[in-house]
């Protein structure tokens, strides 16, 4: 596996960001489930209240996996999260949401050893996915996880997406957020024919894609035959599109590092399927979902890619392709201490135009 | 567990004592390869049936001495002769004490002085094949355990059979740990109201003596369970228990790697009335021996998925873990400073009720 080292991003192994853990379906209650994200093993549950919680895998006590456990009497007796903490199945030592040991079954008088602390992490539901913030120097979020509003506007006629998980692939999250700047393949793998422009402007921590072009397969009216499409990261770690129209939609495509090398994958796509500012019927959900669906493939060719190639440590760039070393260089930041961050994205912001628009069409 | 680290227990990396190699039915037939103690090894029996141990490599040319399927020395049975083995590359043959005895190619009764095969000191015991294994080479100075209610089958003891747990991603001192642990036995086994705990450390034996009640083993409420246990040197655990019907138990582990080992589980049984077991009561018997073996599994559980403690965080409530371990280096240092250790860890350490307890210790 191509590691973070090997493509000289900074001295963080993991990026600094939001990230993906999983859909909510998957991480519903029951029994604490165990992760595995950032090289690190990790144990989520969800208190009595149903928040989520997320914290290191192993007791500080002795080193018992929290989560592993099936026989245990502290999990057979249904003991193991009681309000919202969590008790080691070893010797039943109870961890409070802050990670602070608050019980221990076979110590007299309530005593509790204050130097034991479970590490955690801070954890967001939204939108039926859950996330954390991953920091490598332990700092606060610099910035909110989109609000993903749609979720809660289905009166207006969105339809609420589906996680499609792609699974765990071995290739650096690096090769992944190449694809802002990839011009050159919007034809061959993506069926886009046409195009009419290409750009990317870097603002900050954030890069966008604009696109402009007619598809091969996805037609959305036959008034809309050439589509202009906006997509970005905010952070290093999942992509957003947006499209009004006809059937406007708000797509996202998260990755989170497993190992160094190692990425998971997730799509998901909301469409306001609803015409006229109304609930969606049966019908138009059907079409929705179908519409995830074809997105969901248009992923999927970048996915065959991705677990195929080799790692691109330096990519022979041509003056026809898009900024991919800008695209890099930019990714640095979040490998990078914070104080370091205004400084690495002064030498990114900017507008690269890969393909010209038409005259008439940049009116 | 992810890695094994330095438990600082000594300058050897294995330590000296006895150690399990398996059942005496696993190890019959052809010549079987073993891996202990970082080594590759071959069991073989002799046409009488003795069994012995010896470096898997032959000194002619290297080749392996148990995995060969195709040569005509083991085709056509000539593999071992009386109590000899024969290399299947040459044909040389080695005799109990590892010296080549015989060259087929070689003319005049020629033999090589200087070809010498390492063989290794084992003993059949209980339905099972030990091994002596020393750091030093010194021969043994300590007896393997009796077990002799394996011949007390007329006095109503029902023979083991035995469980095979395999290969553990652990150090064994997190095994050896257990003797010490009081707090685990709540959550992990069962155990209910405990009574008393403590740990009586006596040169190369550590005892632990425990009475509690137990939520399914027992059916009175109130009834006390009385257990004693104790390790003999290194790696074998016996434990016995005194009542209707009296048992012996035995958990076996031998290192394989750093940071790896086997472990095996057996259980005698004492049928009441002094004779020998009907076979409905050698059934019960085997039914006490399957409730044991499900109990360990629950520790087994724990041990799988645990990651190193090299140093557990120790609470007054705690059995004392690092004693045990302190009494465990004796293993890992040379015999000459052996008296050194049992000074530093000799005693009795009583961690729940009132003690220290004066009746005998086992024999």
């Amino acid at each position: 596996m191509a590691k973070t080292a090997d493509y000289n991003l900074g001295p963080h192994t993991y990026g600094r960001g939001w990230f993906m853990l999983g859909s909510s379906e998957e991480l519903g209650g029951g029994a604490p489930k165990t992760l595995r994200y950032f090289g690190q093993d990790m144990v989520f549950y969800r208190g009595e209240s149903g928040a989520p919680h997320l914290v290191g895998a192993y007791c500080p006590h002795m080193g018992a996996h929290l989560g592993k456990n099936s026989t245990s009497y502290i999990v057979r007796d249904n003991e193991q999260v009681q309000g919202e903490s969590i008790r080691c199945p070893f010797h039943g030592w109870r961890f409070g949401p802050d990670g602070q040991c608050d019980h221990v079954p076979y110590a007299k008088n309530g005593f509790v050893p204050q130097q034991a602390k479970l590490k955690t992490y801070q954890v967001v539901e939204r939108a039926g996915t859950v996330w954390m913030w991953h920091d490598p120097e332990g700092l606060e979020p610099i910035r909110d996880l989109p609000a993903m509003a749609e979720w809660d506007q289905e009166a207006e006629g969105w339809v609420r997406w589906v996680i499609d998980d792609f699974g765990a692939m071995d290739i650096h999250p690096i090769e992944l957020v190449d694809n802002i700047a990839d011009y050159g393949h919007m034809a061959p793998v993506h069926g886009a024919s046409w195009p009419e422009s290409f750009e990317n402007i870097f603002e900050g921590d954030k890069v966008t894609q604009r696109f402009a072009f007619g598809s091969r397969h996805i037609r959305a009216s036959d008034e809309e035959d050439v589509r202009s499409l906006d997509t970005w990261y905010e952070g290093p770690s999942f992509l957003q599109s947006r499209k009004e129209g006809v059937f406007p939609y708000y797509q996202i495509v998260a990755h989170t590092p497993v190992d160094d090398g190692r990425t998971r994958l997730w799509h998901m796509m909301m469409v306001r399927a609803g015409a006229g500012g109304r609930p969606a019927t049966e019908d138009e959900v059907a079409y929705a979902r179908a519409f995830q669906v074809t997105m969901r493939d248009g992923l999927a060719q970048d996915l065959e890619i991705w677990e195929n190639k080799a790692p691109c440590f330096q990519v022979l760039q041509i003056p026809f392709d898009g900024p991919y070393g800008r695209v890099r260089q930019w990714y640095k930041q979040f490998y990078n201490p914070r104080s370091m961050s205004k400084m690495l994205q002064e030498k990114t912001d900017g507008h690269v135009v890969t393909l010209e628009a038409p005259a008439e069409a940049a009116e | 567990m992810i890695e094994a680290p330095d438990y600082n227990l000594g300058s050897f990396e294995f330590p000296r004592g006895w150690f399990m190699l398996g059942s005496s039915e696993e190890l019959s037939g052809p010549p079987k390869t073993l891996h202990y103690f970082g080594k590759d090894m071959v069991f073989y029996r002799g046409e009488t049936g003795t069994p012995h141990l010896v470096h898997a490599y032959c000194p002619h040319m290297g080749a392996h001495l148990g995995k060969n399927t195709t040569s005509y020395i083991v085709r056509d049975g000539e593999q071992v002769q009386g109590d000899s083995i024969r290399c299947p590359f040459h044909g040389w043959r080695f005799d109990a004490s590892g010296n080549c005895d015989h060259v087929p190619y070689a003319k005049k009764g020629f033999v090589p002085q200087q070809a010498k095969l390492k063989t290794y000191i084992v003993v059949e015991r209980a339905g099972i094949i030990w091994t002596w294994h020393d750091p030093e080479g010194l021969e043994p100075d300590r007896d393997l355990p009796a077990f002799e209610q394996w011949d007390q089958e007329e006095e109503g003891w029902v023979r083991w059979g035995i469980d095979n747990y395999d290969v553990l991603n652990i150090h064994p001192v997190e095994v050896v740990d257990n003797m010490a642990d009081f707090g685990h036995m709540m959550p992990i086994h069962g155990s209910i109201e405990p009574a008393y705990f403590d740990n009586v450390f006596d040169g190369r034996k550590v005892v632990q003596r425990f009475d509690a009640g137990h939520r399914t083993l027992v059916g009175d409420h109130g009834a006390v369970l009385s257990l004693d246990t104790w390790y003999d040197g290194p790696s074998i655990l016996q434990s016995r228990m005194i009542g209707e019907y009296p048992s012996h138990m035995l958990i076996a582990h031998t290192p394989i790697e750093k940071g790896k080992l086997r472990m095996w589980h057996a259980l005698m049984v004492k049928i009441p009335g002094g004779k020998r077991a009907t076979l409905e009561q050698a059934k019960l018997a085997r039914a006490f021996q399957d409730a044991s073996r499900d109990a360990l599994a629950q520790d087994v559980e724990i041990w799988a998925n645990k990651e190193a403690c090299v140093q557990p965080m120790q609470i007054p409530f705690d059995g004392p873990y690092s004693r045990v371990r302190q009494w465990y280096k004796q293993f890992y240092n040379p015999r000459a400073m052996e008296a050194e250790f049992h000074k530093k860890a000799d005693g009795i350490v009583v961690t729940f009720g009132e003690g220290p307890r004066a009746d005998l210790l086992p024999a």
